[in-house]
Order: structure tokens, then sequence, then C-alpha cells
């Protein structure tokens, strides 16, 4: 389009190929939004079926028309990038639901969970008075032996030889917020700052994706094998399809980075960064009770358990008189238990009697293990808070017309929705960013005297 | 002076024995009821003698620690293993395994196929070779393999380390070292901890939880009692160590080096068949398969029957939970090599994810000899061993021994090097 720009008979410039970004997750999709607003030509690969990544929500089987987030949902007053794109596509977030009531003597954000959730331990509900006693003892546990900021929380639950029962809210919470067990995350994820009051999206998750990509070329169905890389960018897929862009943006999750075949190869820095990451094995289970207005009821927080599901709650506002569905994460070593359905399910419809107090009938349930996904190999990150600006920083780097974004190459809010959208918007701008590629000709016509 | 060493696996043993050889008290603490950590044997599930490798199994040419010991205290092997040939080419490879019994979509591949096959990774690895961290799935799609040879190939990361071709670097198998010349102990694997465990004060059922410094010493707290030792060595899985709590907290750089190193997750399924004769002759000594039990190797066991040792990678399927499932898949690929129902008479199925104290097969040494040094380093007398910290051989039992002796010898230094008081000025 440049070619006869003021009667020359030279391209001005080199190429002038579309961007191309792998994966059609909140990352992928931010980047291409942006570009495409710029200006630019954008086209997304996507390898599954539908856009969202690890945000897809469920709406069949479901009855009244409810639905389900199979993965990312919870949406803390701190996600600003994901607040702001909410707002730019005309998506509403749900009524905030506060699994945590914080009080100005607390010494950790603990014990403002122990005073809203519900935590379930060795087959027991405690009572809030066993839960006020939990915190009073976490109190003085943490005054004692005061946790290190890099300290793995597994270490640090053992080094201040709390009782088993804290203990086991300690290693529950870290379940919900990583989805790893509690020796393979660090401290800050419990001990540091937390709000507790989280929002979803009205519809489900999915919403944000799907909005995003009414407006751009994605290309479903196309799984990305391999990405050669030199003056343009070449995309192969598993179907000998191929693309030549300008640029690639790889925004696939943290665990199939590894499994693209780039030329030249990763960076030794970055394959060695990807694949050191521990990657939640973990997963949903998903079901719906006849029940409803009794499970909303006694589901107005969190459940967290020591059991093999690690935490339950109800995410959806649903009109009263129809049915709840409760999501359950099951996580690490509790990740065997969604290969057997029936068995997980009958674990869940338990967990929901014993908050309800009555036996409940399950009208239809749906398993998401993100672990078993080929397209996914795991559900999140999260690194240690020392290491997080280093693994970010390798995890992002430019390299051979390759840029990279997903949550995981978000320092700050590395595993998380927000995460994924703020390195969405940095990866956009690195690439409008970069300066065009003259055409050689066309600057000795323009600049070059005799 | 006492030194307490956390796990009674091989390095906990090597660095025991090496200590006490040097006049040196010892104690062990082992958490499970075994000896041997990764490389226990089952001697009671199986029929005529059999006895089961639940882990470990091979001693790989080169790895002459564990060859030496056996050799001294007269531990048999079996007869010498060659689990591929040489080739495609004057050497080995990335690709020789290849070479070997295969498996693919449930079907046995004749000797022209699985040439084919391997000439095609041969030439790849030729003209243009991995880095040492690209992962053998990136490599495969790089080069373009045709889906059976990039299938085949990345197969075997299943075998060794135990996990996904996505994120295993193509460093474990090139230049196809582990298989190409091997023997498993005619006995099983735990037979080099029981006997090297001989004189030794080990105590078992004792999980370690915390290890405090108080003063100059160290105490250490099990489930059953309280220690107070000069110097501990930790030896356990990375895994496992990330549960042990330490007071002083752990530096961060060590923290950051048990978090930064996964293990491989999976398992090893291992079934006794009858005609074991027939069942050599068509898949022994081993067989590579793309069905979740990535290969298998046979032990010929009594009254003409034969024990087969697979290993499973967790890949989320759940199969290795269900062991029907588990055992039914190895009879499937035993039957598409022999091309009959194989007649199963035991079967076991080992998880070691699930295990409390382990949590993975092997290390993945994912960080290089930057991380591997810092799970290595010493902090003041805390000590640290296990294959992970190997330098030669990490993630094998070899790497795991010598690791122990060298942990070993970091206290045996420093005791020669403590000043000498002299009382009578």
């Amino acid at each position: 389009m440049f070619k006869a720009e003021r009667g020359s008979p030279v391209r001005r410039f080199l190429e002038d190929a579309p961007v191309i970004v792998l994966g059609a997750g909140l990352a992928g999709l931010t980047a291409a939004r942006q570009i495409q607003k710029a200006g630019k030509d954008v086209i997304v690969l996507e390898a599954s079926d539908d856009v969202g990544g690890r945000t897809l929500t469920s709406r069949v089987g479901w009855r009244d028309n409810q639905y389900a987030n199979l993965g990312g949902e919870l949406i803390d007053r701190s996600y600003h990038a994901v607040h702001r794109l909410c707002a730019e596509l005309d998506i509403d977030l749900g009524a905030p639901q506060a699994y945590s009531r914080h009080a100005p003597e607390d010494n950790s954000p603990i014990e403002g969970f122990l005073r809203a959730t519900r935590f379930i331990v060795d087959g027991h509900l405690l009572t809030a008075e066993e839960a006020e006693h939990a915190a009073a003892e976490l109190r003085a546990a943490v005054t004692a032996s005061p946790p290190a900021a890099h300290e793995i929380v597994e270490q640090w639950i053992r080094r201040a030889q709390v009782s088993s029962v804290v203990a086991a809210v300690v290693r529950s919470l870290a379940r919900f917020f990583t989805q790893l067990d509690p020796w393979d995350c660090d401290v800050h994820f419990v001990f540091g700052a937390s709000s507790g009051v989280f929002q979803r999206v009205r519809g489900g998750t999915q919403e944000v994706a799907v909005a995003m990509a009414r407006d751009l070329d994605v290309r479903c169905g196309h799984r990305v094998v391999r990405v050669e890389r030199g003056r343009t960018v070449r995309v192969t897929t598993d179907g000998g399809v191929e693309f030549v862009g300008s640029r690639a943006i790889c925004a696939v999750g943290p665990f199939v980075l590894t499994s693209i075949g780039f030329d030249p190869p990763l960076d030794d820095a970055k394959v060695r960064t990807a694949t050191s990451l521990l990657p939640a094995m973990a997963g949903k289970v998903i079901a719906q009770y006849e029940q409803g207005d009794l499970v909303r009821e006694a589901f107005r927080s969190l459940v967290c358990t020591d059991g093999p599901i690690n935490s339950a709650w109800v995410s959806v506002e649903e009109p009263a008189g129809s049915p709840a569905i409760v999501t359950a994460f099951f996580a690490g070593m509790g990740r065997f238990h969604m290969s057997a359905p029936e068995e997980a399910f009958g674990l869940l419809d338990q967990v929901v009697g014993q908050v309800t107090g009555q036996a409940v009938h399950r009208l239809h349930g749906e398993i998401k293990n993100w672990w078993a996904d080929p397209l996914h190999l795991g559900v999140t990150v999260a690194p240690p808070e020392g290491g997080r600006q280093a693994i970010a920083g390798i995890l992002s780097a430019i390299e051979d017309r390759t840029h990279f974004a997903g949550d995981y190459t978000d320092a700050p809010m590395s595993g998380t929705l927000e995460g994924a959208v703020r390195s969405g918007l940095r990866a956009a701008q690195e690439v409008l960013r970069e300066m065009d590629v003259y055409d050689s000709h066309f600057i000795t016509e323009r600049l070059s005297k005799p | 002076m006492t030194t307490g060493i956390v796990g009674a696996g091989l390095a906990g043993i090597f660095a025991a024995r090496r200590l006490q050889e040097f006049g040196e008290e010892v104690v062990v603490l082992e958490a499970t009821a075994h000896l041997g950590g990764r490389t226990r044997g089952d001697r009671n599930n199986l029929r005529y003698g059999a006895v089961a490798d639940l882990g470990a199994s091979f001693l790989d040419r080169g790895q002459d620690r564990l060859l030496a010991f056996c050799l001294e205290h007269g531990i048999d092997l079996s007869p010498e293993l060659r689990m591929f040939p040489k080739g495609p080419g004057s050497g080995y490879s990335g690709a020789s395994i290849l070479l070997g019994n295969l498996v693919l979509d449930g079907h046995k591949r004749d000797r022209g196929t699985r040439e084919a096959l391997a000439g095609e990774v041969q030439d790849a690895l030729g003209s243009a070779p991995p880095t040492v961290t690209e992962t053998l799935v990136a490599w495969a799609y790089r080069v373009g393999l045709s889906r059976p040879a990039a299938r085949a190939y990345a197969m075997q990361a299943g075998f060794n380390p135990v996990h996904r071709g996505t994120l295993t670097s193509t460093w474990h198998a090139h230049p196809g070292d582990i298989g190409r010349l091997c023997w498993t102990l005619r006995d099983s694997t735990d037979t080099i901890a029981s006997t090297a465990a001989e004189g030794l004060d080990i105590r078992l059922g004792q999980p370690v939880r915390v290890v405090s410094r108080t003063g100059r010493a160290y105490r250490i707290q099990t489930d059953v009692e309280d220690l107070v030792v000069d110097d501990v060595i930790l030896t356990t899985s990375v895994i496992a160590a990330r549960r042990i709590g330490f007071d002083p907290v752990l530096p961060a750089w060590k923290v950051e080096a048990l978090l930064g190193t996964p293990m491989s997750q999976g398992g090893k399924i291992i079934a006794q068949y009858r005609d074991g004769a027939s069942i050599w002759d068509a898949a022994g000594p081993s067989t590579l398969t793309d069905s979740p039990v990535s290969m298998f190797w046979l032990r010929r066991t009594g009254q003409d029957t034969v024990t087969a040792m697979g290993t499973m990678p967790d890949t989320g399927d759940g199969i290795l939970e269900d062991h029907p499932a588990a055992l039914a898949v190895l009879d499937r690929q035993i039957e598409a090599m022999s091309g009959f129902s194989p007649e199963r008479i035991g079967g076991i199925v080992q998880n070691w994810t699930t295990d409390e104290f382990v949590g993975g097969v092997v290390s993945m040494g994912t960080g290089g000899v930057e991380r591997r040094a810092a799970l290595a380093a010493a902090v003041g007398g805390l000590h640290f061993a296990g294959e992970a910290t190997g330098e030669r051989w990490a993630s094998a039992m070899e790497g795991a021994a010598r690791s122990g002796e060298r942990a070993a010898d970091e206290i045996l230094l420093k005791r020669r090097n403590r000043p000498v008081l002299n009382t009578s000025v």
C-alpha cells in the first residue's frame, strides 16, 4: 500500500505483513485488540475451537439456563486493567462476595478469612468459636514465629509448630490462592496483602474474550507447531497451514510455550525458566443442585477443606427458586480424584450436604481438569515473591521478532486474569513501538546524494 | 561428633557409611518403613520368587560408584541388558531407542519401519541438532519430523525422566546413554541400600518435621523423637525437603532453588505373566510404546514367567490411580508385541507422585549448573545431598550415592580444619 507513495517507484517499507498472535486467551486477545485499534493488521490463531483460553464458560446441560466458569473467575478490586477492559466492552461484573472480613488489629489476612470463610478440618465444620480460637492461635504463632518473606508455606507451618487445625486452615488457603500444594508456594500468597473480596463477570468470564474476539480476525482450530523467525515470522499449524507475519506475539499458556518448535530455538534462559515453573496440577469439579436457595444461603462465602476438595463456592447470582451451582477446586495431590468423576462428585455432594445441613440433589455436573488438557497442561503459576521479577522478565523478553504475553509474563500479577490483560497491553505496546523496517532502496532514493 | 542424616535413600546411606568409616557418629532418620528411598523392592506380591523394582531399576554403564559397590559386596546383577542397538550409523544417539522394540497406535512396528523412523530422527539430529534446553517436542516440531517419528521420539521422555515430552529438555534423551548398556540387580535394587546400611544406626518411621539451630548444634524433631546433632545432611527429594520446617528459615537462594526444581510426575506399572519364554522372545528386553506405559522391560522369573516393569508419566488421565486400568494398558502392549493375550498372574502399581515423602519420580534439573549448585550448597552445618544435587548422574541412583559421599566429605573436611586447641599453654 506504500508502493507508489509520492510517485516513488520504490516501496517504502520492506514488509506489510500482519502481526500474528498465538493464543486467543485474554492476553492474546487484549494484545490483538490494541494493535488493531492502532490501525495494524493482526491475526489471532487459536488451537482450540473456542476463544477464552483458561476462562471458558460452560453453558450446556445446566437447568434454567445457568452457566459455570470452568477457569479463571475471581476479580479482585486491584484488577484495574480488567475493570477498565470490562467497562470498555460494556461487560458487567456481579456483586462483590466477601470471603474475608478484616479487622484493624489483624496481623495477617488469614484472620479475615477465618471470620468469613468456613473451614472443614478433618471432616468437621469449624464453628464460629472454633474459628475464633484458630485466629487467636494464628495471631500468637505469627507473633512468635513471623514468616520470612520467602518462606515456603509448609515450611512455616512446620517451623511455627501450629496446631493441626491452624495448619489445615493455612494449607487450604494456600491451595485456594495458588492451586498448588502448600509446599510448592511461598507465604506471600497467604500472608501478603489480599482483599478477600471478589467479583465475577456476569454471564461468565468467557464473555470478555468473546466480546474482544467479535471485532478481530480470530482463526480457531489452528494449533501452532512451528514459528520460523527471520526477516518475517512464518507460523505453521498442525494442519500444515502457514501464516506469514511481521512479528509474532506468543500468548499461549505457560506449560505449552515449550511445546512450540521455535526456529531459531527459544533462548536457553527462557526454556529453563519456563520448565522450572511449578505447574498448578489442578482443575474444577462443578455441580448444580436442586435446592438452590438452601445452597446459596449456606454458601454465602467460601468453604475451604483439608480433604481432596480444596475449596467450594457459589459464584453466580441466580433468582430465588432456581438451582445453585457449586464450584470446587481439586489441586495438587488431590488432583487424581478428578479422573474418577463419580467419586469427585460424591465428595462434592458430601461437602455441600455438610455445609447446608441437608442431603442435596445433584442435577448436573462437569469436570474441567486443566492439568490433563493437552492445550494447557496446568491451570496456573504461582512464582515465589523473590523470583517473580526475574521469572517474568525472562519469560517476557523479546527475541527474534517474537513477543511474549500471558499472565505468567507479568511480574506483579502473575497467575491472574489481571496479569493476562496487563501482559497483552504490554506486548501490544512493544509491537507498536517497533519501527517499521524501511526498504533500503527507498532510503537510497530519498536520502542518498550523488 | 554426631551427624544427623535425613532420609535413608542411597544418598543418606552412602553419606552415613563414609562418615562412620572415618569415625564419626551418625544417625539416619527415615520417614517411611523402608530403606532405599526410591529404590524400593516388592517381594510379596509376585509369585515364584519374583521381585519387583518399584522405583529405580538400572545401573547404566559408567555408574561406577554403584558398580564398584556391587563388586566389593558380591551383589549379583542381571545379565547385561541392551535396550536398543547402536545406530543409526556408527554411534548412539537420541534416535537409537527407536531401533528397539516399538509399539505405535497399539501395533508392533517391524524392523523396516523402526529403521526408517530412527533414520529420519538421526538425519534431523545431524542437520539441525537440538539445543541443550530445547524440549523433545519443540525440537521435533522445529525440524519438521513426520508425525510418527515425532511421537516416537518424544515418547522416550515417558521412560526417562518419566515426564511429558513438552516439558523435558533434549539433554535427557541425547546422546542416548540411558539403557544402551545396563544391568538390573538380580534381587531388587534396594539390595544396594540394605547391604550398605549394615552397621548403621538407621531409625525407620521417623519423618523429620523441623530442623532448628541451637547455638552451634542442630535439633532435629521427628514424629517420634528429638535429636541434637552437630551437623545435618538433608537427602530427601526436593519436594519432601519443601515440607520440612527450618529454624532459622533457609536463605532465599536455597528456597528459590527448591521451588525452581520440579519433579517428574509418574510411577511404575509392574506385572507378572505366564508364557515367559514366548513373551521374552517377542518383547524382550524392552519395548517403547506410545501408550500411557511409555516403556517396559522384562525380567525372566520362575516357572516360565516373566515380570514386566513399565514407567507411566502422569498426564492427568488418572490411570496411575486406577490400578486395573493401568495394568490393562501394560497387558495390551505385551499383546501387541507377542500376538497373544497374556495371562497376568500378579500386578503392582506404584505412584511416586502421591507418596507423601517423595512427591514425584526424579528432579527435573531445569535450572542448569547454577540451580544445581544452589541445591547442593551447605547452609552452615546444614548439608544437602540427593539425586537433585548430583554433579554427575543427577536424577539417577548413582548421582544420589555420589552426592551423599560428597556431603560427607564436606563435613569431614570441616572436622579436619577445626582449630587445634593447645590447652597446655
